[in-house]
């Protein structure tokens, strides 16, 4: 791991909602909230969290299909948020996505050749003449027959769609590329064959991955740093195998402690002592003051009692614990 | 319906008779009556047949050029609208929403009377009306369409925002404005119509549908072909373009099509 290819300083992203005649006083949804991430060339940083606490839109704001309310997002070196119109999208070749919902993303109307071309063109990467060649060898790429590309989308499969969509992201030659839960719309056995295929494309193209997903043992398998986020905030960073083994903040913990394993046995061992969370998520609307986690947490008493800190009103920061293990929690500060 | 084109087309070919030429001595004869005039002949004496056959070249030319203008203003108009929102969106649905809330007919007939009468008139002024219908079906449909995931994708790839509305977004939306346009062209048929039978339509002596059932008023009781025949063209005129805008619909979507 050499330098940061994409750097993330203090990025937030705000929705307001609209503020008309009637709608009374704004109500704001940190979706992201303060988020400090480094991405490093060639390495995949698996981005974990539940439904709603703000994943795709940090993967979104990172790429710039949202503008992000305030913060940085450094790009070998350029700042994209301050980049505008013209200048920006002739950068866009260079990060690309991958989205979640293999259906909705393609064009309905446009041949597979158009959809994957389409970037190529945009950014001028071949001689008009080649496009056609070179959309061939990308879906061979991606393990796609060549005389696919006279087709439209809704005749093929899920899986065979998502690889659509990933021959379009690299049509465009990108070295970073944000994949926002490429499989959570696939069966399960197709789930292996798509990440098979991007960890090869990986070695192949030299990639950086930033893995967006919620499925624990599917990040774990494909990463090799881990994010965790809750409630727009990430809580904890540092190797896959570290989180597994030895994770630090009590969201994470019990986050691991949810997977099932296969055994009856060291299941029920393992009920004994599981740290269960009670609740709900509360509503990004009205995130409690101080922690993000502190409504829920199973060591808020333990915090309290060795550290004389009140969780709920003075939130962490996020801290470098151990040697490259960042967590937000007010036990390793 | 392609029957109806090819006799507004070919109207001159067709017809035994001039649409305007009179016979002082065959003055309302019954279907068949005589041996030239197989539908007849109206009240100052003009082949029948031959008036129900240039009246298909003027419903055809007043709705077809009435969609066609309404598609040229409200395609863009909507377009712009949805696809880029803020002050030029809220002008333009005010203003949608004002001419919605008026009584289309109404407004044409003003807008006749203080142009007059005539065939251009009718055209500028159903076409007056009719572009709302497009504009607003274009402006809704790009709003769906803008926040589909493949709009995303085409920003993300770096697609300009013309890029984007004119390759992604309005060939998906475009089908849904055909159906529109061919649904609304019965409805000009039916609008010329009316404003003829009212008298506001196009002049004497071009034969028109419409006018002549408001004609066949008075004869109505014994010469009730007079009024039938001209019904009967514009039911199934219209009844012929709501089929063309059901087969439009399943032609135009690429699931429909079947591969060799």
């Amino acid at each position: 791991m050499t330098e940061p290819i994409v750097k993330v300083k203090n990025l937030s992203m705000h929705f307001g909602q609209a503020s008309g005649f009637f709608s009374g006083p704004q109500r704001l949804v940190k979706a992201v909230d303060n988020v400090n991430l480094e991405v490093f060339e060639g390495e995949t940083l698996g981005l974990v969290g539940e439904s709603g606490c703000g994943k795709s839109t940090l993967g979104r704001s990172i790429l710039q299909l949202c503008k992000p309310t305030t913060g940085t997002v450094q790009y070998r070196g350029t700042d994209l948020v301050k980049l505008e119109g013209k200048a920006l999208r002739k950068m866009r070749n260079r990060f690309q996505m991958i989205y979640q919902d293999p259906y909705a993303s393609l064009n309905p109307r446009m041949k597979i050749a158009d959809i994957i071309g389409e970037p190529m063109y945009i950014h001028q990467l071949h001689p008009r003449s080649e496009i056609r060649s070179e959309v061939e060898k990308i879906l061979k790429m991606v393990g796609l027959a060549r005389d696919f590309a006279d087709r439209y989308p809704h005749e093929f499969s899920g899986g065979q769609r998502q690889r659509i969509g990933i021959a379009r992201a690299l049509a465009a030659q990108p070295d970073f590329i944000v994949a926002d839960e490429p499989i959570s719309a696939l069966d399960v056995s197709i789930q292996a064959q798509i990440i098979n295929l991007m960890r090869n494309l990986q070695q192949q193209l030299k990639l950086t991955y930033l893995f967006i997903a919620h499925d624990l043992a599917v990040v774990r398998h494909i990463s090799d740093r881990m994010a965790v986020m809750y409630l727009g905030k990430v809580m904890e960073l540092t190797d896959s195998n570290t989180i597994y083994e030895d994770p630090l903040h009590p969201y994470t913990q019990s986050l691991l402690a949810a997977i099932p394993i296969p055994d009856p046995e060291k299941e029920r061992e393992r009920e004994a002592n599981r740290v269960l969370l009670d609740g709900e998520v509360p509503s990004p609307e009205n995130p409690p003051e101080g922690c993000a986690f502190c409504t829920r947490c199973p060591r808020k008493r333990e915090v309290f009692e060795t550290k004389k800190i009140d969780c709920s009103t003075k939130a962490p920061t996020f801290a470098e614990a151990k040697p490259g293990h960042w967590t937000a929690c007010h036990l390793y500060t | 319906m392609g029957f109806i084109l090819f006799l507004a087309l070919f109207a001159d070919l067709l017809s035994p008779f001039a649409y305007d030429r009179v016979y002082f001595d065959r003055v309302l004869l019954m279907p068949f009556e005589h041996p030239e005039h197989p539908l007849g002949t109206d009240e100052v004496g003009r082949d029948y047949l031959s008036r129900l056959i240039y009246g298909a070249r003027t419903s055809m030319m007043v709705s077809l050029s009435v969609q066609m203008i309404a598609l040229m203003i409200g395609l863009p108009i909507g377009a712009l609208a949805g696809y880029f929102g803020g002050a030029f969106d809220f002008v333009i649905s005010r203003i949608i929403d004002i001419m919605t809330a008026f009584p289309a007919l109404l407004f044409t007939i003003l807008i006749i009377s203080v142009l007059g009468g005539g065939m251009p008139t009718i055209i500028v002024a159903l076409s007056i009306t009719s572009w709302i219908v497009i504009a607003r079906i274009t402006r809704a449909q790009i709003l769906t369409l803008r926040e589909q995931e493949y709009c995303t994708a085409a920003r993300g790839i770096g697609a300009s925002e013309w890029r984007i509305l004119f390759r992604h977004l309005l060939p998906n939306a475009m089908s849904p404005i055909l159906i529109a346009v061919s649904f609304g062209i019965p409805t000009v048929i039916f609008a010329e119509a009316g404003l003829s039978f009212l008298g506001l339509g196009v002049n004497d002596p071009i034969a028109s549908w419409g006018k002549m059932v408001g004609a066949s008023n008075a004869y109505v009781r014994v010469y009730w072909h007079l009024a039938l025949l001209p019904t009967l063209a514009i039911a199934l005129t219209m009844l012929g373009f709501s089929f063309l805008g059901d087969g439009l619909r399943d032609a135009l979507d690429p699931k429909q099509k079947i591969r060799v």
